[in-house]
């Protein structure tokens, strides 16, 4: 496994490329649903904290630290990533209507598939490194970052606000906007 | 820092021009004239010589016409078509082949104002952006020139040997990021509220700019 920032500007940018697909009018659908999740996630922590290491300790018998962590970042990033799934298939929450015509609107959707690229991947990577990468006990991980990815772990979405509250903000305003038409 | 935001200001002022005019002219227009600029330049890039021979022969065959090839001696006619210089000589050819693509490029300009009619060229986010890629190629051929205007030893620019548009637009967007960049030193400054702001913007602008939002029903 290479530079654990490859991986996951990977991802991001796969998610971009889904979201210049979907088109932006679909995608700020996902954003929000995806910014609900984030601050769900966020708020929550110290409960849901508790409730995954006692999972792991009465349930599953876990004594090892890394076994714990390992367990706990995996259910964050499955909710996670169901929630974010839930956004993408079947019945999704779109801004109904005409979107922009091309080129703005196709410059749109890519900004706010970049946006949900980032959103999603650096979700996922928070819960990496949060618990010091647990997946370096499942898969071989060097666990020294590069320079890069130490500069780029102080702009992931859950560290970027130090109140998890202000994800609302935009949240609500999407909601107006839906809602209002 | 403010040296270089005066540049950015007057490079998006100069883009934001063109922008408009090109939305003004529409799309067909627009797409005219970058069209023969890329081409004309791709193809004296590639047959100079051709079209230099082209030049030299016509000025050859003016020596003979006004030395009396049609109407006086021919001997002398001859006589003065041999000694007659090249019209353009191999120094001027660089120089002769820029002008060349600066005349085509601007007569394409005019021509296309009144050749192509308003209905067929219509007024959409395409026009604005080939109409800044027109901007931006004014910008390759008239700059250095104007720039020897300004400098204060009047030394000339090697016309022509410096076009290069993807280094014209490469310099602009570092221009560009450099400015992104200083806003967003701002923001950071203002702490989560800036950013939460400026994200917030960000959707509302994509959010409202889709027309006919389909309203819920109550």
């Amino acid at each position: 496994m290479g530079p654990v920032e490859v991986t996951f500007i990977s991802i991001g940018l796969m998610v971009t490329l889904i979201g210049l697909a979907r088109g932006y009018a679909k995608e700020l659908g996902s954003t929000l649903i995806i910014l609900v999740a984030i601050f769900i996630l966020t708020f929550f922590k110290e409960p849901l904290d508790g409730a995954f290491a006692t999972l792991g300790t009465q349930l599953l018998g876990l004594t090892d630290d890394g076994a714990k962590a390992l367990l706990t970042s995996t259910l964050y990033s499955v909710i996670f990533a169901a929630i974010v799934f839930s956004s993408y298939a079947g019945r999704t929450l779109s801004f109904g209507g005409t979107p922009a015509p091309p080129p703005q609107g196709t410059l749109i959707s890519l900004g706010i598939g970049l946006l949900n690229g980032y959103l999603i991947a650096g979700t996922l990577w928070y819960y990496q490194d949060v618990y010091e990468y647990p997946i370096s006990r499942l898969v071989t991980f060097d666990s020294t970052l590069t320079s890069t990815a130490e500069t780029l772990v102080k702009y992931l979405p859950q560290s970027l606000f130090e109140n998890p509250v202000y994800w609302i903000v935009p949240v609500a305003v999407l909601l107006i906007i839906r809602v209002r038409g | 820092m403010t040296g270089q935001a005066a540049i950015i200001v007057s490079f998006l002022i100069y883009i934001a021009f063109f922008g408009w005019l090109g939305f003004r002219r529409g799309v067909r227009r627009e797409l005219t004239v970058f069209g023969v600029a890329l081409a004309s330049w791709l193809v004296l890039q590639e047959r100079s010589e051709i079209v230099v021979t082209f030049a030299n022969l016509f000025g050859a065959a003016f020596s003979f016409a006004t030395s009396g090839g049609f109407t006086g001696s021919t001997d002398d006619a001859f006589a003065a078509l041999a000694n007659a210089p090249e019209l353009v000589s191999a120094d001027a050819q660089t120089s002769f082949l820029f002008i060349v693509w600066v005349v085509l490029f601007v007569v394409t300009y005019a021509v296309t104002n009144f050749a192509i009619q308003d209905k067929n060229s219509p007024r959409n986010g395409w026009a604005i952006l080939f109409g800044v890629l027109n901007g931006l190629f004014f910008g390759v051929v008239f700059v250095p020139s104007l720039q020897a205007l300004f400098a204060p030893d009047g030394t000339l620019p090697n016309l022509g040997a410096d076009l290069n548009l993807l280094e014209l637009i490469a310099a602009g967007i570092a221009l560009l990021w450099n400015g992104v960049s200083s806003v967003w030193t701002l923001v950071e400054s203002a702490g989560s509220l800036g950013l939460i702001v400026i994200l917030t913007l960000l959707l509302v602008l994509a959010a409202t700019s889709i027309k006919g939002n389909a309203k819920v029903k109550s």
